[in-house]
């Protein structure tokens, strides 16, 4: 799609858009209205319909080509502060959710329209003198390796909002923190932005084609712009495989006041594609990312195509990783992760996406476990600490798995509350 | 508002249009540094393609099969900074980009400069108590220009002649301006003894500021030695840098000569190792000529039918080294040192056709 007037210069649509999710705002609102026709379908009457999980979002999110649940292509995640300075009082809780609502009216619940989750921090919950309860596991944020130093979110809370419109999350964003009296043509009812202020706002994208397009002028992604179109991701590869994630139902807190709800890890990190695209090869690639019997084998394909819906790392490549270290001299960073499942079942579910900050490409990760402690759990068996220590050619970060090319930036640990705990939760809710 | 508006109002031309940057701050470069004599960074490029052939060219019909040798020509280092952050004190320079061979398993593999490369920066991280230089650390660089990064990478752990043990990688400079150079450490591969179990357990980092200018890459010295493809070595330049270097090993039971490279061992008893009072048995990797201590490599030791693993070991008494707990050593019989795995430490001209296959050789205990 050309956009004529513009210095004749040829601008892809995919481009654009997320070039305007990125910067934001109103004007970034009306410039996508002006370009998609098509209107967002509208969301339910009666929002108390909705799940009673925040995350259960699967349900609502289409399949791609291979038959697996695929996120929706364009994401934001704001960092919220509340605006007050002790405890939130009911009045506001009322404003969040009435605000909340508002969003579910007027967007259906679905990759087409919009899903998100509201999460809350270990600082938000210090507010309040009762601590939350033992069926909680949420512990501060911290760095989780030795070659890492994070910028701490400790903000009280995250909003993670994703579908296939950027103008939906960008109404939604000037609606609930600008202005604007109308979502998606409905009535604003209550704003966030009454209670809550935006510290930090992130941008992404997922999905094939998105990454490649993008990657033209990004730090770091060689001037070859290796990154295949089938890609969703920048490190080029097809991720999210049912056997390596954990279902919905096994992260959901199953007792006490908070049951129903989950927690959620969201940490960015900044990729090293020049390396990785130019300094190592497809086998290499794959053997990092999957395993070296992966790299062998081609199982994988270009993107992981080949893959279809089953990722094959199987309990005999997790446990043959120091085998591997030694006979290939490299391990992937899916086997070691495969290390830490739980009766053959992933403890994490992984909802990741790409961006672009400051020119320079970038991984938002987000992860939702049962506790906190299970994503520190495989965060360990990702740093192969043991494998390094017992090969000569498997160093902390050299040949380990992806290690030596994302930097971890940040992290953040919240607790997504039930549906009906979601709006400014005490922390021993009754 | 409509598209064409925003683009043209909200978004500045070269940004959407032309996203290289490096196009981009190049084009401002340009406009800065045309004074006389100044040469930019793209210069840096054309010096070293004029005179790659130099840095690069080696008669591979001359070296020495697996040996150690002196290479044709060399450059000089500057220096960027020395900082200290807790145990660590960490050394930063500069050189011309340089190619290295990295070693993975036995397959070795050249890693030529970039075309885009325009400088090499090294690290040497050492204890501030001690001076040893610490072994294979997780050692990364992060280059900034303002609140640009400009990269940042791993870098890789490398043995070169002149600077024995250091980390490095080539890096491309955008501009002649004032960069910050920030090296963080982060835990190290060995096993700690002694005094040093706590002492290197928490991250470090350090930050220089550096002024690139091509002038100070393309002055460096550039010298031919007079032997060279003889089996030799460089003599390294006087340094305030620890240079990792092995001087008195004690208690020395012997050496051998593996691949190229030279096992020391030792024979000690300190109550800093796991073993205290009872024997452990030291080894030290060197290279041969200039005695560096050398990491990455895999030995084990055959002793009266028995095949002992040696582990990497850092402690005050002995440094970096391998060992194991070896009560006593049975006189006057031979011992077999096996190198499993080369050193997985890339290398500089010189070192690259060297210990890259392992293997193995005996000595003789005789007490």
């Amino acid at each position: 799609m050309s956009i004529p007037g513009f210095r004749d210069a040829s601008v892809d649509r995919r481009d654009f858009l997320k070039t305007a999710l990125a910067i934001g705002g109103s004007a970034a609102l009306s410039a996508c209205i002006d370009l998609q026709a098509d209107p967002i379908p509208t969301g339910v009457d009666n929002p108390d319909a909705l799940p009673e999980r925040q995350h259960a979002w699967n349900e609502f999110l289409p399949t791609d080509d291979h038959g697996m649940t695929r996120l929706p292509k364009y994401h934001t995640i704001l960092f919220l502060t509340y605006r007050g300075d002790g405890i939130p009082a009911s009045a506001e809780r009322n404003i969040v959710e009435s605000a909340l609502q508002s969003i579910e009216q007027a967007y259906e619940f679905s990759a087409a329209g919009a899903v998100f989750t509201l999460g809350y921090s270990p600082s938000y919950f210090d507010r309040y003198e009762s601590s939350l309860p033992e069926s909680v596991d949420l512990p501060m944020p911290r760095s989780l390796s030795p070659m890492e130093d994070p910028t701490l979110n400790t903000q009280d809370a995250v909003l993670h909002v994703a579908s296939d419109r950027p103008d939906a999350l960008l109404g939604i964003e000037e609606a609930m923190f600008g202005d604007r009296p109308q979502m998606n043509s409905m009535t604003v009812n209550a704003r966030l932005g009454d209670v809550f202020t935006v510290s930090e706002r992130r941008t992404g994208f997922v999905g094939p084609g998105l990454p490649a397009k993008k990657q033209d002028g990004v730090e770091g992604v060689p001037n070859s712009n290796p990154v295949p179109e089938g890609a969703p991701v920048f490190m080029g590869f097809r991720a999210g495989f049912p056997n390596g994630q954990a279902t919905e139902d096994y992260v959901t807190l199953s007792d006490g006041p908070f049951a129903g709800g989950t927690t959620q890890h969201i940490s960015q990190l900044r990729l090293r594609l020049k390396d990785w695209w130019g300094e190592q090869d497809h086998d290499e690639r794959v053997a990092e990312l999957f395993s070296p019997v992966h790299a062998e084998n081609n199982w994988a394909g270009d993107v992981g195509e080949k893959l279809g819906t089953n990722s094959k790392v199987t309990e005999e490549i997790a446990e043959n990783t120091m085998e591997h270290a030694k006979q290939y001299g490299r391990v992937g960073h899916a086997q070691k992760n495969a290390r830490g499942r739980e009766d053959g079942m992933p403890p994490l579910l992984r909802r990741d996406f790409d961006g672009i900050e400051s020119e320079e490409a970038v991984t938002h990760f987000i992860a939702l476990q049962e506790e906190i402690s299970k994503f520190e759990k495989i965060r360990q068996l990702m740093n192969g600490q043991d494998v390094a220590d017992s090969s000569a050619t498997v160093r902390q970060r050299v040949n380990n798995g992806i290690l030596e090319y994302v930097f971890v930036m940040s992290r953040g640990n919240f607790l997504v509350p039930p549906r009906s705990l979601r709006s400014l939760p005490r922390p021993h809710s009754s | 508002m409509n598209a064409i508006q925003f683009l043209r109002v909200a978004v500045p031309p070269p940004v959407l249009i032309d996203m290289k940057r490096r196009t981009y701050l190049a084009a401002l470069t340009a406009g800065l540094t045309s004074t006389a004599g100044c040469q930019s960074p793209q210069s840096v490029r054309s010096f070293f393609r004029r005179n790659n052939r130099r840095l690069d060219k080696r008669n591979p019909a001359k070296i020495p099969d697996g040996e150690v040798y002196v290479p044709p020509h060399y450059h000089g280092t500057g220096m960027i900074g020395m900082e200290t952050d807790g145990r660590y004190k960490i050394g930063i320079m500069y050189a011309a980009p340089d190619p290295f061979w990295t070693v993975t398993n036995s397959d070795v593999s050249k890693h030529p400069a970039g075309s885009r490369d325009n400088a090499h920066l090294m690290a040497t991280v050492w204890d501030r108590k001690t001076g040893y230089v610490l072994p294979d650390a997780g050692v990364s660089m992060r280059v900034k220009l303002g609140t640009q990064l400009v990269s940042q990478e791993v870098i890789y752990p490398m043995l070169s002649q002149r600077m024995g043990f250091h980390y490095g990688a080539n890096f491309q400079f955008e501009g002649e301006e004032t960069h910050r150079v920030t090296v963080s450490v982060g835990g190290i591969s060995a096993t700690a003894y002694g005094d040093f179990k706590h002492d290197f357990s928490e991250r470090g980092e350090v930050t220089a500021r550096f002024k690139y200018t091509a002038d100070k890459i393309t002055s460096l010295a550039l010298d031919n030695p007079e032997n060279p493809y003889e089996k030799g070595a460089l003599t390294p330049p006087r340094s305030k840098m620890p240079r990792n270097t092995l001087k008195a090993t004690p208690n020395s039971i012997g050496k051998v000569r593996i691949d190229g490279l030279d096992v020391v061992l030792s024979h000690v008893f300190h109550e800093e190792l796991p073993t205290k009072d009872a024997g452990y048995l030291a080894a030290f990797p060197v290279t041969p000529y200039n005695q560096f201590r050398v990491p990455n490599t895999a030995l084990e030791v055959d002793i009266e039918g028995e095949t002992v693993k040696l582990n990497p070991g850092f402690s005050p008494g002995l440094g970096f080294h391998y060992g194991a707990g070896i009560e006593s050593l049975p006189k006057d019989r031979d011992i077999t040192v096996r190198m499993t795995v080369p050193p997985q430490v890339a290398r500089h001209l010189g070192y690259e056709v060297a210990f890259t296959e392992g293997g193995e050789a005996s000595v003789t205990y005789t007490g």
